[in-house]
């Protein structure tokens, strides 16, 4: 009787063991499954038709840029507030924006300035990364987006100094109203370190489409975009956020090409 | 897997610091606008440019800018705080200098976040005594960075 109990026991917890293996396979199914009929039929196991489809996690992840805040104490003159979200919208497609307030105090012996503006990017991420599982939310991305900014910027008071003449030059520029429209190359990594939590970080390159600075006056930074004398600019993003994880989207099962499918 | 990801973001951490530079603390002096005057000599009835021996500029009733330097262009540094700057030409110690009035307008124009603001100049008449110099030619009316020759002035033989 005990020996009975054992070997049930056993045998139980070895095929228990091996539905639990079944169910975290992948969720494409192989093309030509294996015999299944000999395994439990106990849980959930995904059904193996062409047309299969499944949930997998879809949300808007909310977040902050942390890189300003650095940017910020190694130059003073910059100061931005920068949150990004994002949103799924397909199973490797992501919709970006990212909104942002910049603050531009500078004051030297030659002159000081005040600026401050709103900028807003807006586009799509592409997640290159394979994934491991279907609930896997790590990404490797590229993404394209369009950036808008609009901006004032003055010069309250500036001198010009003139050693040589014995004298200067004082003066100041109006207050001024600008736009600038740029694009944005994006290439990064998000990861999920905790649950909803994700670390990230990505290198961008923007390109400026219109003419900010003017024969008297260039501005000193566009927000959102960066230094407002050069054309193109170069800059990263570290990103701490957050995914509020209220939908689901629904992949298909796509069976492979049929010449990558194992010859009989 | 995930230990990479984290590597990476470590590392690109890190390299975010040393990323642009602080345009605020850089002037490059290269946008300095002082008028570019070059000399032009007539040697054996060919007008080419010509570098004196000893040429002492100043303007007037300020410090010295060259002495007895052997050169072949000058700087002059217009005034920004006056619609004219004179200035005196020597082309060699022994010989008479020459004096050299500009007239101008003035233009305030944001050079650089480094350097803050200066001047642009836009000449308008240049008169001078002619003990050495011969005659004036101006090049570019608009004086807006060093590196153009604005002026030309010709010398008679000695």
């Amino acid at each position: 009787m005990t020996r009975t109990f054992i070997f049930t026991i056993l045998t139980s917890s070895c095929l228990f063991s091996f539905a639990a293996l079944a169910q975290n396979k992948p969720a494409t199914p192989t093309a030509k499954p294996a015999d299944t009929s000999h395994v439990i039929t106990k849980g959930k196991i995904l059904p193996e038709q062409k047309d299969s489809s499944w949930l997998i996690p879809g949300g808007l992840r909310l977040g902050v840029d942390l890189s300003r805040f650095i940017n910020n104490a190694y130059y003073p003159y910059r100061q931005e507030y920068t949150v990004v979200a994002d949103a799924r919208i397909s199973p490797r497609l992501f919709a970006a924006i990212e909104l942002g307030y910049t603050n531009t105090p500078h004051s030297d012996s030659n002159y000081t300035y005040k600026g401050n503006g709103m900028f807003a990017t807006l586009g799509i991420d592409y997640n290159f990364l394979k994934r491991q599982y279907p609930t896997e939310r790590n990404m490797f991305f590229g993404g394209l987006r369009y950036g808008f900014s609009h901006f004032n910027y003055e010069v309250p008071s500036y001198t010009q100094h003139a050693p040589y003449w014995g004298g200067q030059v004082t003066g100041s520029f109006p207050k001024t109203n600008a736009n600038a429209h740029w694009i944005e190359l994006v290439l990064g990594l998000k990861t999920e370190v905790l649950k909803n939590l994700f670390l990230g970080w990505n290198v961008r390159e923007r390109i400026l489409l219109n003419t900010v600075k003017t024969n008297e006056f260039t501005p000193l930074t566009i927000p959102g975009f960066g230094s407002g004398s050069k054309r193109a600019v170069f800059d990263m993003q570290y990103t701490i956020s957050y995914v509020i994880p209220f939908y689901k989207i629904r992949e298909h099962y796509h069976p492979p090409a049929p010449k990558k499918m194992p010859k009989k | 897997m995930k230990n990479i990801y984290k590597l990476l973001i470590a590392g690109a951490f890190l390299l975010g610091m040393a990323a642009c530079e602080n345009e605020t603390k850089v002037c490059d002096q290269t946008l300095r606008a002082d008028l570019h005057i070059g000399f032009k000599h007539d040697s054996a009835g060919i007008v080419r440019d010509t570098i004196f021996r000893a040429v002492t500029t100043l303007a007037l009733n300020r410090d010295t800018l060259l002495k007895n330097s052997n050169t072949g262009t000058i700087y002059f540094p217009l005034s920004p705080v006056a619609d004219s700057s004179q200035f005196l030409v020597k082309i060699d110690s022994l010989l008479q200098g020459d004096t050299i009035t500009f007239r101008y307008q003035r233009t305030p124009q944001f050079i650089s976040a480094g350097c803050g603001f200066g001047t642009t100049f836009i000449l308008d008449t240049v008169l001078f005594t002619s003990h050495m110099i011969d005659s004036v030619q101006i090049i570019t009316k608009s004086v807006t960075n060093s590196n153009d020759t604005h002026l030309y002035i010709y010398y008679f033989n000695e």
